[in-house]
């Protein structure tokens, strides 16, 4: 599974996509909202990681954009969230999102089942 | 799965240190424009990000005092608080607290307990953090 995993964050970007790849995925780290629009206009992902706070464009502006655009409203989106985010994930969820994850509290076998969950709606 | 969060922590402390310097020189910046939305959206964005990965590393003084001023932040931009002088100089004494706190981490001490400087934000503003 290819998953573009989207953040401004250099711990997070490091952290996860370590994590990720020793368990088998793919994964390309796309470093705000813009870099990942113009990541997914090449190979599309089987799965946007999406954080929600970014410059250029944020999480919220990413999901508008990508409703608006055939090519990419089909891709499932996993928002990662955490503490003090529950109405940005609200807004994200009525934007498109499938499903959040709270990316400050480690689990890597939740963070597997709901990529699963995610990724086959 | 159980994780070795000890490889993550060199990457933490240098990634949370730039991010506390990046928040302190926003801080010094607003002092000369204080309504500039672009350091307060970079200053936020920072405060965000060091919430963020100090609760996942497990430093959960340093993540919430990250959250009231990512909190704080929001709040200035949004135009319901004004960052007055009195307020500045506890953001500040804050950050101060903070970087200490990192510096003794750094040299394998605990993290501090700085409740004292997230009350003090709650008391001055309407922000709670567990609200």
């Amino acid at each position: 599974m290819y998953i573009l995993l989207a953040d401004d964050d250099t711990f997070f970007q490091k952290f996860y996509q370590s994590q990720l790849t020793a368990k088998g995925y793919e994964v390309e780290v796309a470093v705000d909202g813009a870099d990942a629009l113009t990541k997914m206009q090449g190979k599309k992902p089987d799965l946007l990681i999406l954080d929600l706070i970014m410059p250029q464009k944020d999480g919220f502006d990413v999901l508008t954009d990508m409703s608006q655009d055939t090519s990419l409203k089909n891709i499932p989106v996993l928002i990662f969230s955490t503490l003090g985010q529950e109405q940005d994930v609200k807004h994200a969820m009525q934007l498109g999102a499938k499903g959040y994850v709270n990316k400050s509290f480690f689990d890597f076998d939740s963070l597997v089942a709901k990529i699963q969950e995610v990724s086959k709606m | 799965m159980a994780l070795d969060l000890q490889e993550y922590k060199k990457l933490y402390l240098e990634t949370s240190q730039e991010l506390l310097t990046k928040i302190q020189q926003g801080v010094a910046d607003l002092r000369e424009n204080p309504q500039n939305m672009d350091i307060l959206s970079e200053v936020h964005r920072a405060a965000h990000s060091l919430k963020s990965q100090s609760l996942v590393m497990g430093y959960t003084q340093l993540g919430l005092a990250g959250r009231i001023l990512e909190a704080l932040f929001l709040n200035i931009k949004e135009t319901k608080i004004t960052l007055s002088d009195e307020l500045m100089e506890i953001v500040e004494q804050s950050l101060t607290a903070m970087s200490a706190s990192l510096t003794d981490i750094r040299q394998g001490h605990g993290e501090h307990n700085l409740s004292s400087y997230i009350s003090n934000i709650e008391n001055n503003t309407e922000i709670k953090l567990l609200a």
